[in-house]
């Protein structure tokens, strides 16, 4: 008898709950005025967690895309949700964003949750577009990849150690996917040129004494050490080697960007994705009172992308008609990166660029 | 309607891992957090055989269950040598070492990178690529589960279990060989819990590390402590509520720029509020 009792109260509770969602959910629907059609564009982020900084910031940055559009034609509706990085979560979040919201088009944050939500969309053929490294998620008709890709990335660094003369490199990497993804472009890349790897070290996140590591980068005396690493690994790093007073100059593939301490990497060059409109950091930074993040930039791209074909249209585009929009036309005049190749297989082709740390913020060393 | 699916087929694999740690941790009164391992064991296994080698799922779904069980025996007689807290934190210590291993083993895991393209299940020709079927075949396994754990929970086997958990110095004194008992429940608490990884695997289609972290094996802990411990029923309700309950806050109208982390808050609250008028969990036995 207890027993049932309690059920009920647990069931009684989640109705309540329930109710008070759809009430709220359907409420705010209807807030759209009737006369103009609705697209909505579905964003799956990191919302919680580690990697939360990330998320927020191309919230904003989508936001910021939709503000900057102005006046349109159609109503436009970004359904954001939290996938906490993890692609289980996202596999919900695009399966909600399918066949609750329909939405026109998707994007999603990160190699693995694309990976995850890769199949859904390309059976709802509806168009997802990843901020991933991971070419297996653009694998399909309705899957894209927005990200410089990493052998753009590699090929840049290596070309960029043999202008400058260097004859050995030691690489000090993380064990994430995108890290990875890149110091295997990078090694591959080197494979073709006079520079050698003179050590390979990987550590995890987390980790936090990295002297082992750099004693025996000392005793190599390579030319340059490629890290590869987050915040707050990569500030350690930058320390301990101070610490233990090893001067080898250090480079990277975007991490000194993502450093909270850009300043431990002063004079030190490094390469950065696509160049970007100043204008457009400039704006962000007076906007949110902080710069953009990694993934900001491409994500009020896309939503640019999406919006600028939509108001083309004579209708609300079906996920398709969005689709074939955008490989038809291609994206010219992007206002982050310029103009931008669509390859074959669904990838926004941007090249790679170098920067330098200077007065504690990266810049970008003219060509 | 494929939403209300989708989040049905994570209630039967969430319940089937529930169901598989409530025999350790609600039953014999083991606090043991090592669940996510042994779901990762399962998850891999059959993503390796299905991606490599083609094999069938169900095959695969076997071979991974006799994997993890040799893997849980070798944890588990480790384990047996601990008692109470010091129970918890050796199991804790088996779930890093093994996430390590999916993270580390990079010529066999892909590491960071995960294993994309699991196919879904097939038998006799029929695929189960709808949704709807897998829905149905989940169902099967977590009533297959089910009533292979209250087979086990009603029987004099169960009955030992439980008394090892009230008083396991009574039972010994009995001439009960304790520590074979505990071992058998761990080892088919682990093949269960492979069983889940296996539908994990082929539903998502993709898995990394990322799935079977510590936090992961407490969730499936807070799934049956909520639901109940010592309660096979209590370990599915437990599920559908910790599933349930963020995908109805999803609906709750927060303003964007605070959702995600107001949902956070309230699910939490509930939680609490919960733990608090229900100490037992909704229809539990037993209190660790």
């Amino acid at each position: 008898m207890n027993n049932k009792k309690t059920i009920w109260i647990t069931v009684g509770v989640i109705v309540v709950v329930a109710v008070i969602a759809i009430v709220a959910f359907s409420s705010g629907s209807n807030k759209q005025p009737a006369v103009k059609q609705t697209v909505k564009i579905g964003l799956a982020l990191p919302l919680t967690g580690g990697a939360a900084f990330l998320g927020e910031s191309s919230r904003n940055a989508a936001q910021m895309a939709l503000s900057d559009a102005g006046q349109t034609k159609y109503n436009y509706d970004l359904v954001i949700e939290d996938d906490a990085f993890n692609p289980a979560k996202t596999a919900t979040v695009v399966t909600k964003f399918v066949n609750i919201d329909k939405v026109s088009a998707i994007i999603t944050f990160g190699s693995g949750t694309s990976n995850a939500a890769a199949p859904i969309n390309e059976n709802a053929k509806i168009p997802r577009f990843g901020l991933a490294s991971d070419p297996t998620s653009a694998i399909g008709d309705y899957n894209f990849i927005h990200w410089t890709p990493p052998f753009k990335e590699g090929q840049l660094s290596a070309s960029e150690m043999v202008k400058k003369g260097y004859k050995n490199v030691a690489i000090v990497d993380t064990n994430h996917s995108g890290t990875l993804a890149v110091t295997n472009s990078v090694k591959e890349a080197l494979k073709n040129t006079s520079v050698k790897i003179a050590s390979y070290d990987l550590t995890n996140v987390g980790d936090k004494d990295f002297r082992t590591i750099i004693t025996k980068i000392k005793a190599l005396k390579p030319d340059i050490v490629l890290v590869e690493m987050f915040s707050p690994e990569i500030e350690i790093f930058a320390k301990q080697m101070k610490e233990l007073g090893v001067k080898i100059p250090m480079t990277s593939v975007e991490t000194f960007e993502w450093s909270n301490d850009p300043s431990l990497f002063e004079g030190m060059w490094f390469i950065s994705d696509a160049k970007i409109t100043p204008s457009f950091a400039e704006k962000y930074q007076a906007k949110f009172n902080d710069g953009p993040k990694p993934g900001a930039t491409y994500v009020y791209d896309l939503v640019t992308l999406f919006i600028n074909n939509q108001e083309k249209a004579d209708h609300a585009l079906s996920p398709t008609e969005m689709r074939d929009s955008i490989i038809k036309t291609g994206y010219e005049n992007s206002p982050i990166f310029g103009n931008i190749q669509i390859d074959k297989d669904g990838f926004f082709i941007t090249n790679a660029s170098v920067k330098m740390i200077k007065n504690g913020k990266a810049v970008l060393i003219p060509e | 309607m494929e939403y209300i699916i989708h989040i049905s087929i994570l209630i039967s694999i969430y319940a089937i891992l529930g169901l598989s740690l409530n025999l350790v941790v609600g039953f014999t009164g083991l606090l043991s957090v090592t669940q996510a391992a042994f779901y990762g064991i399962g998850a891999y296994v059959t993503a390796i055989l299905l991606t490599s080698t083609g094999m069938n799922f169900f095959l695969a779904l076997i071979i991974g269950m006799a994997i993890t069980g040799v893997c849980s025996l070798a944890i588990g007689f480790v384990l047996s040598k601990f008692k109470d807290d010091y129970y918890a934190l050796g199991s804790f210590g088996f779930n890093v070492i093994i996430y390590s291993i999916f993270l580390n083993w990079q010529s066999l895991t892909r590491g960071p990178l995960g294993i994309p393209g699991i196919p879904r299940p097939s038998l006799f020709g029929f695929t189960f690529s709808e949704n709807v079927w897998f829905l149905a075949l989940s169902i099967v396994l977590l009533i297959l589960v089910y009533f292979i754990c209250r087979f086990i929970t009603g029987s004099s086997f169960g009955r030992v279990l439980k008394s090892i958990r009230e008083d396991e110095g009574a039972i010994s004194a009995f001439g009960y060989r304790t520590l074979w008992y505990k071992l058998a429940i761990f080892v088919i608490s682990a093949m269960m819990a492979s069983i889940a990884g296996s539908l994990f695997a082929s539903y998502i289609t993709f898995i990394d590390p990322s799935s079977f972290v510590l936090s992961e094996s407490i969730f499936i802990l807070a799934i049956i402590i909520l639901g109940g411990l010592a309660n096979n029923k209590g370990a599915v309700i437990g599920a559908a509520c910790l599933i349930l309950l963020p995908e109805i806050l999803r609906f709750v109208g927060f303003p964007d720029d605070i959702a995600a982390q107001m949902r956070q808050v309230v699910y939490g609250v509930i939680l609490v509020a919960l733990m608090l008028y229900r100490p037992q969990g909704l229809i539990g036995e037993y209190r660790l």
